[in-house]
Order: C-alpha cells, then sequence, then structure tokens
C-alpha cells in the first residue's frame, strides 16, 4: 500500500513539475535568448546567411525580403489599391479635402546595384503603372522615386541596416512632397530644424535577423545616423493659440514616424502638420482611421496627405480592404 | 507536444527520465502510461479519447481471439472495428466528397468537422497487428492491460512511428533496464535526428514552398521535388532517429526505420530501406495476408498492386495518395515483370540510383500536392508550360547556408564512404565517427538555438 502511495505522491510531484515546465516560454528566458542569438550570429558569421525575412546585399546593405519577393498577381494587386485609392479621393473631395498621395519607393530598386540580385521585371514596372493610373484619375501622387534615383548618385536616401529612409533621404521627400501642395490659403507657421550629433544606428533589419544583441563579427556593422529634430517657433500672422490644428494631415506608415519625415514636412511647407502615422499601417490601416474619425469627419483639413511603401501595392489583397 | 519543442526537451523529457530512473523497475510501465497520456493529452485531449478506445479494443479483441473458437470471425469484427475507427476519424469526409461528386451536390459536407487524432494511422496498425498476431499465434496476449497500454501509446513512437509489433515491446515493459551505455546511445541518437530535422529538413521548408507555388517553371518543379526528397528523407528519418534514441534512454528498443533509401538501386530495394516499418507491416499483414506470389504470377501482380495502393490510402485520404500508391505499385510490378519475363542482369549501381531517384522524385509529385489537379499540374509544369528557369522567389531563398546544407544532405544520404573506399571502410568509418562525436554537442547546442530562430515546421509525416 506504501509503495503505490508513494508512487501516486511521486506521480502527482512529477506532472506537477512538468505542468510548471510546459506552462513556461523558454523562448524568454536570457539563457535561451543567447542562444537563439547566437546561432543567428554563426549563420551570419559563417554562411552570410540572415532570416529569410532579410536579404544580404553588397556592402554592408540589407534588405527587407518582402520588397524582392513577387507575390501572386502582384499587378491585379496594384489595380485594386488603386481603386481603392481612388473611392478614397472621392469621399475626401466629398469633405473639401485634397488627397496627395506619397508611394516611398522601395529601398531595393534605388539601390539595385547592391542587391546582387536582378529584380523582377513586374517588380521594377509597377511603381509607374501606379503613378499612371492615378495621373490619370487626377490624383496628386508625389513620384518619389525620380526623386531619390536622382538623390542617391549624390548621397545616402536609405539606411543601410533599416527598411526606412535616413533623415537626408526624409527630408528629400519631405521638400518633393511640399512642392506638390500650394500653402496660399493655409496657416503659415515658423519651424526650426536640429541637427543631432552622430550616432552609431542599428537598424530594424538587424533586430529582424535577431543579431541586434550581438557584437560585430556576428551581426552587421552598424551604422552613423545624424537626427534632426523640428520645433514650431509661433505661427505666422496669429497667436498660437488661433493657429487652427488639422489644415495639413499627414496618415500612413512608419516612414512618416522615422528620421523626423513630419517635422521635414512641416518646415518645408511652413505649415503644421498633424502626423496620424501609425506604426505597422500597411496600406490601409492610418487611412481607415482617419477616415473614421468623427471630429476630423465634422472638420476635415484643407489636405491630406497619404504616404504608404511601395512594397504594399503589389502585396494579396485581404477581404478588409474595402475602405470608405 | 513536439520532439523539437523546449516544452519537450527541457520540460517533459528531463522530469520523465528522472521519474523513470528513481521509479522500481516492476511499476515503471505505470509512469510511462501517465507520461503517454500527458504527451498526448496535450496536443489534443479529444484525441486522448480515440487512442483510448483503439488500445482498449485491441486489447479485449486479442484476449477474446486467444480463447475462443471462432478466431477468424472475431478477427474480422475486431478488425472491421479498428478499421472502422480509422475509416471514421480519417476518411469520412473522403468519402462524403466522393459522394457529393457523384451526385453532384456538397449538400453533404455541410456540418461535417472531423478531428484527426494524430499518429491515428500509426497505433490503429499496431492494434491490427497485435490482433492478426495473436490470431496468428505468433504472440500470446498480454494479461496486463496497462502494460499493455503502456506499451502501445509509448510516447516516443506514437505519433510516427516506427510501426510497433507489440511483441517486439511487450517483453521489454516487464522490467526495463536503463544502462549507461543505453543511455549514451540513446542521447547520441536522439541528438542526431534533432539535428537532422532541425539543421536540414526545416531548412528546405520554405524552398519547397516556393518550389512549389503557383505557375512554377519546370525547373522549379525538378528542383522542388529534389529538394522535397531530401526534405522528407531528413524529416522523417530525423524523427525515427529521436524516437529509437528516446527509446533507448528508457531501456526500450524499437526496430529501425531507414537504411539509406536513395542508395537503392531499384524501387523494389527502395521499399526495404524506406519506412521500414510500414513496408514491414504492408507485407507481412497486407502482401501475404491476400496471398503473396502463392496464387500465380498474374494474382502476384495484382496483390503487389493492391498493397502498394492500401500503402498510399494509409498516407492520407486523398486521390493524389491512391496515385502515388498507384506509381509505385505500378512501377513494382514492371521490375518484376522485367527482372522475371526479360530476366535483365541487374543495372549498373550509378544507373541504379539515378533511375530510382528520379522515379520516386516524380512520384513524390503526387505526394505533395494538395489535390490531384495540383499533381498533374505540376507533371504539366515539367514540360515549361511556364517557363524553364528557376523563379526569382526560388532564387532569393537559395542562400549560401541553404546551398551547404543541400550539399550536406547529399553527402549524408547516400554511402559515399563506401562507395569511394570500399576496401577501407573500417579506418573512413572510425574518422567519421570521431568527427560526428566532437561535433554532435555543438551542433545539437546550434540546432536548440535554430529550433526557435527558425519558423518551426512540423513533422510532415503528422499528418498521417
Amino acid at each position: 500500500m506504501n509503495k503505490f502511495l508513494n508512487f501516486g505522491f511521486g506521480l502527482t510531484l512529477v506532472i506537477g513539475l512538468f505542468g510548471f515546465l510546459v506552462g513556461q516560454d523558454f523562448t524568454k528566458h536570457p539563457w535561451m535568448v543567447q542562444t537563439i542569438g547566437f546561432a543567428n550570429g554563426l549563420r551570419y558569421w559563417l554562411l552570410a546567411t540572415a532570416d529569410d525575412q532579410v536579404h544580404l546585399g553588397s556592402s554592408g546593405w540589407l534588405f527587407l525580403n518582402q520588397e524582392l519577393k513577387l507575390p501572386a498577381e502582384p499587378i491585379r494587386n496594384l489595380e485594386t489599391r488603386a481603386s481603392a485609392v481612388l473611392s478614397v479621393a472621392k469621399i475626401l473631395q466629398a469633405r473639401g479635402t485634397e488627397l496627395i498621395v506619397v508611394v516611398v519607393p522601395n529601398k531595393s530598386r534605388i539601390y539595385q546595384d547592391q542587391l546582387g540580385f536582378a529584380l523582377p521585371k513586374i517588380l521594377q514596372h509597377g511603381y509607374s503603372r501606379w503613378v499612371q493610373i492615378l495621373g490619370a484619375n487626377q490624383i496628386k501622387t508625389v513620384q518619389l522615386e525620380v526623386v531619390f534615383s536622382k538623390a542617391a548618385q549624390q548621397q545616402q536616401v536609405f539606411l543601410k541596416t533599416d527598411t526606412h529612409w535616413n533623415t537626408a533621404g526624409a527630408a528629400i521627400a519631405a521638400r518633393a512632397v511640399a512642392q506638390q501642395i500650394k500653402t496660399n490659403n493655409l496657416t503659415r507657421a515658423s519651424f526650426v530644424t536640429r541637427s543631432h550629433a552622430a550616432q552609431p544606428y542599428l537598424g530594424d533589419l538587424i533586430h529582424l535577423m535577431g543579431v541586434a544583441q550581438l557584437p560585430p563579427p556576428f551581426r552587421p556593422e552598424s551604422e552613423l545616423e545624424i537626427s534632426t529634430s523640428t520645433k514650431s517657433l509661433a505661427v505666422a500672422n496669429q497667436g498660437l493659440l488661433a493657429a487652427p490644428q488639422s489644415q495639413v494631415v499627414l496618415v500612413g506608415t512608419s516612414y512618416s514616424l522615422r528620421s523626423n519625415f513630419g517635422g521635414a514636412l512641416e518646415q518645408a511647407l511652413g505649415v503644421r502638420v498633424a502626423n496620424l502615422a501609425q506604426e505597422g499601417s500597411g496600406f490601409e490601416r492610418s487611412i481607415r482611421t482617419f477616415l473614421q474619425d468623427r471630429v476630423l469627419q465634422d472638420h476635415p483639413p484643407k489636405i491630406l496627405i497619404w504616404e504608404f511603401a511601395e512594397r504594399f501595392l503589389y502585396l494579396p489583397v485581404e477581404d478588409s480592404l474595402s475602405l470608405p | 507536444m513536439n520532439f523539437t519543442s523546449y516544452a519537450f526537451l527541457f520540460g517533459f523529457l528531463p522530469l520523465m527520465f528522472l521519474a523513470y530512473c528513481c521509479c522500481p523497475k516492476q511499476s515503471r510501465y505505470l509512469l510511462l502510461l501517465t507520461g503517454n497520456c500527458v504527451f498526448y493529452g496535450l496536443l489534443d485531449p479529444r484525441a486522448l479519447m480515440v487512442l483510448w478506445a483503439v488500445v482498449g479494443l485491441s486489447f479485449v479483441a486479442g484476449k477474446i481471439i486467444f480463447v475462443i473458437n471462432h478466431k477468424r470471425v472475431w478477427l474480422v469484427g475486431s478488425v472491421v472495428l479498428l478499421l472502422g475507427i480509422l475509416g471514421f476519424f480519417k476518411y469520412a469526409y473522403f468519402g462524403l466528397e466522393i459522394a457529393s461528386g457523384l451526385f453532384g451536390t456538397t449538400e453533404l459536407l455541410h456540418g461535417w468537422e472531423i478531428l484527426l487524432p494524430i499518429g491515428l494511422s500509426f497505433y490503429v496498425f499496431n492494434g491490427l497487428a497485435y490482433v492478426a498476431d495473436i490470431y496468428s499465434q505468433k504472440a500470446e496476449p498480454e494479461p496486463n492491460f496497462l502494460r499493455f497500454a503502456s506499451g502501445m501509446t509509448f510516447f516516443a513512437s506514437l505519433l510516427n512511428g516506427p510501426l510497433l509489433l507489440y511483441s517486439s515491446i511487450g517483453s521489454q515493459l516487464q522490467t526495463p533496464e536503463v544502462s549507461g551505455h543505453q543511455i549514451q546511445d540513446g542521447i547520441r541518437r536522439f541528438i542526431l535526428g534533432f539535428c537532422k530535422k532541425v539543421i536540414i529538413a526545416d531548412a528546405f521548408a520554405p524552398l519547397v514552398r516556393e518550389c512549389f507555388a503557383v505557375e512554377a517553371s519546370s525547373l522549379d518543379i525538378w528542383f522542388g521535388a529534389f529538394v522535397y526528397s531530401l526534405q522528407l528523407y531528413f524529416d522523417f528519418s530525423g524523427y525515427s532517429d529521436m524516437a529509437i534514441g528516446l527509446a533507448l534512454i528508457f531501456g526500450i528498443h524499437l526496430p529501425e526505420n531507414f537504411n539509406q533509401p536513395y542508395a537503392a538501386k531499384s524501387i523494389t530495394e527502395f521499399w526495404q530501406r524506406w519506412h521500414m516499418s510500414l513496408s514491414a507491416f504492408l507485407k507481412q499483414y497486407v502482401y501475404i495476408g491476400l496471398g503473396g506470389n502463392r496464387c500465380g504470377e498474374l494474382r502476384t501482380y495484382l496483390h503487389l498492386l493492391l498493397t502498394m495502393l492500401i500503402g498510399g490510402l494509409w498516407h492520407g485520404a486523398n486521390w493524389t495518395f491512391v496515385f502515388w500508391g498507384a506509381w509505385n505499385g505500378g512501377l513494382l510490378l514492371l521490375e518484376r515483370w522485367l527482372g522475371v519475363k526479360l530476366k535483365r542482369p541487374p543495372p549498373p549501381v550509378w544507373y541504379g540510383i539515378t533511375k530510382m531517384f528520379l522515379l520516386v522524385m516524380l512520384g513524390r509529385l503526387f505526394f505533395i500536392a494538395p489535390d490531384l489537379t495540383t499533381a498533374f499540374s505540376y507533371f504539366a509544369a515539367l514540360t515549361g508550360e511556364h517557363g524553364w528557369w528557376l523563379g526569382s522567389n526560388v532564387v532569393l531563398l537559395l542562400t549560401p547556408e541553404r546551398l551547404l546544407l543541400l550539399v550536406v544532405a547529399v553527402l549524408l544520404s547516400f554511402p559515399w564512404l563506401t562507395w569511394l573506399s570500399p576496401n577501407r571502410v573500417v579506418p573512413l568509418g572510425l574518422l567519421a565517427n570521431r568527427a560526428y562525436l566532437a561535433l554532435l554537442l555543438p551542433l545539437f547546442w546550434l540546432a536548440i538555438g535554430l529550433a526557435a530562430a527558425r519558423q518551426a515546421v512540423p513533422f510532415l509525416y503528422y499528418r498521417f
């Protein structure tokens, strides 16, 4: 009897301990984080291989694989999204808001020579197809592709280890957007932009590779990045309190939240910009939020700048893409 | 629970082992049974009931067949019941699909969402083998139900085999011994399987997926079939190695399941080396059961074809598996006919292996396709319907790591050392053994990291 009781007790203990251990997320334990990191680091160091989400280019350039991968029916997806933009433009027109579309070109197209990989032809011509469709429907589109291709010959416009543009690229993009906007009937403001000392920067692609915590031989080198910040001084000709807050609204993706793009845009426009961009917005999340916002429906801005990345144009269209 | 999950590696396995060592030998089967239930129950508690139904049914059927006079009736009855369980959970929806096609309506399919317990095909076949062995007096029934259940539900082989004959494991469960030597061998074998699965097989998974994407080119399909053949081998043989290693750690010997199948020189030889426990089961209980080669040449061909069709259907409820079985059956039949009628001498090794590998690879197009239309579209793509060269998405995934692993996989799939120096196998073998031992622990550490760093890929045979 005692034998069975002991056995039963032991068994209960084992099952209890087991239940406790199974409930643990071992991947979060510091020693497992190190192990996973070193596994990734070794792959990078020994075999020049990254996670499947990241493509290793030459001279330390990293690219997001999503930009390089050809999804099924990319042009059809692009055309579906163009139709969605046309629908949004109609709604905005009814509200008295002018739409400016800004498509951030793929880093992999601007720096094709660093890829070591020939981009599929469809991906090379998609951007112009997009501009063509929107242009034919009188929707203002900022052709950042042309601007960036030209600027990239003089200076770096994207971060090497990050998906996004760098400070210089963001400023160039902001100036290109500002050139498309007539600010005559907008309340002007003054801004000042300050540059900060260059700091080593580990891009999101290094984090995506899972090697950010490792020293350099096991991960790509960090790069030096000069950051900027923009402050408004005062609204010209009016008191600060009288300034309308949402004459120009910016919706979009993480690009609008990085490298002081919003600030550079304010500086270039000389007008306050309400930045409603969302991290991980994809093509449509931030515009959907904008369209559903009651306050913005009652007090629509004069201009809406809608930014998104080129790579989103080709991705399979989800059922939820019924924007208005 | 998956063998490559951290919960298994750092939770279940060490605790079970510790408890097993502390447990009196006579009671170890009880601990094992508890562990088996926890292991399987965590996957899906509902599936545990199906497992117990199969175990209970096999046990009772075995007892009755042993003592009763009308053994054949009871054998047929229990086989029908066991196959009924398999048929209901695995093939009922497939049957409804066929019926829907025949009647031209989809009404029949509505409201059917049937649970498919992982490993069902494996443990039902274990049960069938048990009752068949008692019927043919090759084995005696196990008197202790709990011991029988602990053997039939043994966690190491429950999900993906090797298929077990209870007679081979039952005696080992009486008083299982755990020796240091066995533990060492078991750990080594487990690590080998773990590395095969995590480092090699899982690296190929995204590549295979991309090769068989919509509108794949000719080379995409050829390359995809080649990589998939390697992935399947390293995935499934990796699982078998882990199962055999785990069993050894617990003092139990499981049968081998693979013997360098891609070194076979014919399809017949391939099936003697690939998934050996299933091949042995099919030969023993289906082919010989049907009459084998004792009923004339024509019937032998028919038996061969039927056996492979059943083997195909065992893998899943889909016409693709029926065609895959027919493909293999047809090839076995052809080989036999050519051997008997034309009395051709065996081909040179290089020719035999290349031919066998190509035929196996092509057959796998049925195996990997989700449906028959897709399978035929793969064959059409081989002729260049959507172009010839590799698609850009495939090229994108050809990282240096994958290229190296492809070379490693090819090296490990064939007995190069034996071919290159047939007379000096021992010294080279020793050298390889020492290198293997020195590499094993760092590789295991790397594999543990990779298991979480890469996207987790379930074992390919889980769906069977």
